[in-house]
């Protein structure tokens, strides 16, 4: 009888420690991940529910919204409003188009014009969107250039309408304006979730192990899987967005010089300023890409950082050299994972 | 008559025998040395191929139909061609570490490597 129990025991004890051993081992902020296009990028939503099925639909109403709200403002597309008004048509816009154009032009003063959605033009003539970017002339610089400016949009009631042969795009914005769509879909559910729309990312929720979530900034030096630093980010329970624009996407290389996609919109020509990539931090997927477009075409100054300290969560600038400034709101939450290639100065070496 | 509350050295084997075979248990299903890394290519959103790692012994190159060509080795995957005039796709090298990922965007077309992530892996990279 007790070589009974013992043995009952026995197998009872093994199943427990097969149990104990695979929950230890086992991740417990897994997640569900699906992947789609949009926007010129590849999407990808990772969302922390214990089904897989609701998990994809889920991340299929996500990419849905950011799908339709790429139909209305990507430049390329025939159909968008933002081409309609690009072909100088007048425009009854939709309330996300309109949304989007109202921050825009406020980014735009804010930023002293460093953030325009009104070089579409001048965005068109380079062709980094295309397959064959190239070298433009002066004079078509100059041409398109003239067409910038928010003044030339112009409004007749609820209808919207581009003067001086203006054309927009949205493309520094578009990104986090629709992680902003995918984070109010998002806030119907009570799950935790990842998206990613081309490298523009919203955290939403806590981390399921209620640790921080952890967010790598691209080795702008490096291939696309490597990382310079990471962000330990919190969001409070709620939604945080990371956005980082670099010189070291969409770029080309004529006569022996190298062009990348961020152009300066006093000059027509890519940003030259000795910066490598901006990362911005925000509780707005809006601001966050177009601040960090606006803070690289600034450059670092106090001027940018003012604009940091009033609209982000916090910036971190990577320089040519390998130098690395990270603003005051981020400094506790980044570590920087490459320091052979990188070095971190601090307001007392910048003055 | 009490029954004795003492382990005998028969039971105290048996419960060792336990311990190892449930521990060998666990290491053996979470594969040599590490957990199940599986490679996976995805075009438009749906998993099109998927390959455990651990049983790939030699590489062996895909020609998808949308016109990229993917590899996949015991040791990672990655694109190898493309028909698109940038070719990051195929600049981002051999993926090899659980969480990683590499696109084509012309080709709508997306390698990833699932599995448990390295401890330190973020939880996304921004670019």
């Amino acid at each position: 009888m007790r070589k009974k129990k013992l043995y009952l025991s026995v197998f009872a004890l093994f199943f427990s420690l097969i149990s104990v051993f695979s929950s230890c081992g086992a991740n417990k902020a897994a997640g569900f991940t699906s992947t789609s296009f949009s926007m010129g990028s590849a999407v990808s939503s990772k969302v922390f529910c214990e089904s897989e099925r609701q998990a994809k639909s889920i991340s299929g109403e996500i990419f849905s919204s950011i799908d339709a709200l790429d139909r209305l403002i990507s430049a390329t597309s025939e159909s968008s409003e933002t081409a309609a008004l690009n072909r100088g048509e007048e425009v009854p816009l939709s309330d996300d188009t309109l949304d989007i154009l109202t921050k825009s032009v406020g980014i735009y003063g804010a930023t002293g014009g460093a953030l325009d959605v009104t070089l579409g033009a001048l965005t068109k003539l380079w062709g980094f969107s295309s397959d064959s970017p190239s070298l433009p002339s002066e004079g078509d610089v100059e041409k398109a250039l003239s067409t910038a400016g928010t003044d030339n949009i112009a409004s007749t009631g609820k209808s919207y309408t581009l003067k001086n042969g203006a054309e927009l795009d949205f493309g520094a914005v578009g990104k986090g304006a629709g992680c902003d769509k995918a984070e109010e879909i998002l806030r119907r559910y009570d799950f935790s979730a990842v998206v990613s729309i081309g490298g523009t990312i919203l955290l939403h929720g806590e981390r399921p192990d209620g640790e921080s979530w952890s967010v790598g900034i691209r080795d702008p030096k490096g291939q696309a899987n490597d990382v310079m630093a990471t962000l330990s980010l919190n969001t409070g329970g709620d939604a945080l967005f990371v956005s980082t624009s670099g010189s070291y996407e969409k770029r080309f290389t004529e006569n022996g010089k190298t062009y990348h996609h961020i152009l300066n919109g006093k000059t027509g020509y890519p940003v030259e300023n000795g910066l490598l990539a901006v990362t911005a931090v925000s509780k707005e997927g809006f601001i966050s890409d177009a601040l960090s477009t606006a803070l690289f075409v600034m450059g670092f100054g106090e001027d940018s950082l003012e604009l940091t300290r009033k609209y982000l969560e916090g910036a971190v600038f990577v320089f040519e050299n390998g130098s690395v400034y990270v603003s005051d709101g981020l400094k506790d939450r980044f570590e920087l994972t490459d320091a052979e290639s990188y070095d971190l100065i601090t307001d007392e070496s910048i003055n | 008559m009490k029954a004795s509350t003492k382990i005998k050295a028969g039971d105290a084997a048996v419960l060792a025998a336990v311990l190892a075979l449930a521990a060998a248990v666990f290491f053996f299903s979470r594969g040599n040395g590490g957990a199940r890394v599986l490679a996976e290519i995805i075009v438009d959103g749906q998993t099109v191929y998927e390959y455990d790692l651990r049983e790939i012994t030699e590489e062996q190159t895909l020609e998808l139909t949308n016109g990229v060509a993917v590899e996949i080795t015991p040791g990672g995957i990655r694109f190898v061609s493309s028909f698109c005039k940038g070719k990051d796709c195929v600049r981002c090298g051999l993926l090899t570490k659980a969480g990683q990922s590499a696109v084509c965007v012309p080709a709508k077309t997306v390698i990833t490597l699932e599995g448990v992530p390295e401890k330190d892996a973020p939880d996304a990279i921004s670019y």
